[in-house]
């Protein structure tokens, strides 16, 4: 018999990062042109929320091992990275400060410390998952939290931060590492720019598909899908279930050093559940095991954050999306003509609900973004009414445009 | 030649003797049933065999190579796989995943020689798709490779369950009740399948199944269970005959139960 043969992959395996890097590079040319400052810092988030969720997506999508201490690897990861451009810009340059540019030698630095910050989150994550990941469901998501405490505290136990003042003065300690404790690690230099994160964003999304669509990402795929079976099938389970948390730590520790390095303050908390819920939060929203899912779960979850600080008008939105959404009916692809009423009735039932809002808020005089945790969480529980599998579920977005493909 | 020699294994679930003594000898190209009433056993012979439980005496050789101890996943991999009583596909995988899945075990590529798309991940790819589509062709079933297995009808998920064994390439493979839930159609056409597993592909095949007619006529040799020990084994001609047997699934004639009454005062 013939083999399903295909020379066009031989491009790809080229052809893809090389389109990874283009595509970063126009983004960065666009984002610093056209959009102004606030534009690019809510650009800057998503991305990270993307590579966060993307990360989480490969262990709690794909081997279906539920973990809610991910926070700790993107804390341990943005702790790393800054510790190394900060204290060495200190000691070359004498200060951190710092304006992003597009490939300076500080930027290379922060492309290093990014891939020694993923390495060292992964390695935590290999010596945390030998021994838990032989734990399953409810227990390995307990001891996962309690990963993420132990790192919480552990941050907050760290020695002051040194300051270029003391530079040359102090000893610097080397245990505790001076991370600055609980008062949070400050001046840390702005290095991300639109082009090194989109090209990480692109890496981490280049990474987690080909892991999908390779023998090892369907072994752990199957390790979701029914464990014992698997296992009886010769998956070494344990070994995969290691290795997808360390592939999604590597990553985790690179999103957060690019948030480090994106003007924030480090604090012990950002280790906490509070933050590893908002990663958990998108991958379930974007659908367990979809990676396109999650991505865009991650966009829409951190430009409604900010949007509900100052709601403003939806309807151009909604008109945008009833537009698309008569467009794939008109030609019959994604959902095409199925359920169309019902999902207009739906958009349009949105926007007003939200404009009408809007409407009272300002008649009562009330400020909507007092409220916008009280909001997100409505948003949230009604997408879980109307999606309860997530908006993708366990598909991509493409297997929607094609034809027979989920009967 | 023997092929698998598993020896006196014994497993008992807190007070219950669940498998006592339990011996059985496959030659290679056997095809061996394992038959015996409800609760007697014989899925947590599968089990034993196949590591999901450890046995607590006894020992098992495989091709002359000890399983005791191993893992599942390493026992796959030394050449024994198996079907499950109630059907454990990937459901959210498609029906050519779902083989690629069980063929992982012997591909020689690294994560990293994956993720890099390398030659050598390509040809696994490749290899893997084409095995996959030959193994459908064997029950023709090629054309759902592109289904998910949840919307296959119950039959062709029982065969696919059977492929994905094969899949693994193994030495011997343990089928358990294959034909539970089949109408009678289905039943000729899966013992006919069987018999082609054991002739085309060589594989050994051990089964449990509570057909009899489908066992006396598929198995060439018979090992009865009933309260977790063995109460016959031997040709089916013998099976059939063997008061034991009988007594086991029939229970005791009539007459000759005022002997056991006395037995019990």
């Amino acid at each position: 018999m013939t083999l399903p043969q295909s020379n066009h992959s031989n491009l790809t395996t080229w052809l893809a990062p090389l389109c990874v890097v283009a595509l970063a590079l126009l983004a960065h040319v666009m984002g610093t042109r056209l959009v102004g400052d606030y534009a690019q810092k809510i650009a800057l988030d998503c991305g990270i929320a993307v590579i966060a969720a993307v990360s989480l997506t490969v262990v709690n999508g794909f081997t279906g091992q539920f973990s809610i201490g991910h926070a700790a690897f993107i804390a341990i990861g943005s702790y790393v990275s800054g510790a190394i451009t900060y204290y060495t810009l200190l000691a070359l340059v004498g200060t951190s400060l710092s304006e992003p540019s597009l490939l300076g030698a500080r930027q290379f630095l922060l492309a290093a410390s990014c891939i020694v910050a993923g390495l060292v989150a992964a390695g935590v994550g290999f010596v945390v998952g030998l021994p838990s990941l032989r734990l399953r469901g409810d227990y390995l998501a307990i001891v996962t939290l309690g990963f993420g405490e132990i790192v919480r505290v552990l941050l907050q136990q760290t020695g002051p931060q040194v300051f270029f003042d003391e530079w040359e003065t102090a000893s610097i300690p080397i245990i505790p590492p001076p991370l600055g404790g609980a008062l949070g690690f400050v001046s840390l230099p702005k290095l991300t720019n639109i082009f090194w994160l989109f090209l990480f964003v692109g890496v981490a999304l280049l990474a987690a598909f080909r892991l999908k669509y390779s023998t090892h990402g369907r072994a752990m795929i199957a390790i979701r899908e029914d464990e014992t079976a698997a296992q009886s099938m010769g998956v070494p389970v344990t070994k995969l279930k290691v290795r997808a948390f360390m592939f999604g730590a590597f990553f985790a520790g690179i999103a957060g050093a690019l948030y480090a390095h994106s003007g924030a303050t480090l604090r012990p908390v950002d280790a906490g559940f509070q933050r590893s819920f908002d990663v958990v939060m998108m991958v379930v929203l974007g659908g367990l095991g979809s990676i396109s899912g999650a991505a865009l779960a991650a966009i829409i979850i951190t430009i409604s954050g900010e949007w509900l600080r100052e709601p403003t008008h939806l309807w151009h939105l909604g008109l945008g999306v009833v537009a698309i959404r008569l467009l794939l009916a008109a030609f019959d692809v994604g959902p095409g003509r199925t359920k169309l009423l019902r999902s207009l009735v739906y958009i349009v039932g949105f926007v007003a609900l939200v404009e009408l809002a809007r409407f009272l808020a300002i008649k009562a005089d009330i400020r909507l973004g007092d409220y916008r945790m009280v909001l997100f969480a409505l948003v949230l529980i009604l997408l879980m009414i109307f999606r309860p599998n997530g908006l993708f579920g366990i598909h991509e977005i493409w297997e929607f445009f094609k034809k027979d493909k989920r009967a | 030649m023997t092929l698998l020699d598993a020896d006196n294994l014994a497993i008992s679930f807190g007070g219950l003797k669940a498998v006592q003594n339990f011996s059985v000898q496959l030659s290679r190209g056997a095809l061996h049933g394992l038959i015996g009433p409800n609760g007697a056993g014989k899925t947590t012979c599968f089990n034993l065999l196949t590591g999901v439980y450890v046995p607590q005496s006894g020992s098992i050789r495989l091709a002359g190579q000890k399983l005791v101890g191993k893992s599942p996943d390493q026992i796959a991999l030394a050449g024994l796989s198996r079907t499950f009583q109630n059907i454990r596909l990937f459901p959210d995988l498609s029906v050519l995943d779902n083989l690629r899945v069980a063929m992982h075990l012997r591909e020689k590529i690294s994560l990293f020689g994956s993720l890099l798309r390398t030659r050598k991940h390509r040809m696994t790819e490749a290899d893997q798709t084409g095995r996959a589509l030959e193994l459908l062709r064997f029950f023709s079933m090629h054309e759902r490779a592109g289904d998910l297995a949840r919307n296959l009808p119950y039959g062709d998920q029982r065969r696919l369950e059977i492929l994905r064994a094969i899949a693994t390439a193994p030495k011997l493979i343990l089928l358990d009740e294959p034909a539970a839930g089949m109408n009678p159609a289905e039943k000729l056409d899966l013992a006919r399948s069987i018999r082609r597993i054991r002739d085309e592909l060589g594989l050994t095949v051990l089964l449990i199944e509570h057909d009899m007619t489908l066992v006396m006529d598929l198995c060439e040799e018979i090992t009865v269970l009933d309260y977790g020990q063995i109460i016959a084994a031997g040709k089916p001609t013998d099976i059939k005959s063997d008061p034991k047997v009988i007594e086991a699934y029939l229970g005791l004639p009539a007459d000759s139960s005022p002997e056991t009454n006395t037995d019990v005062a």
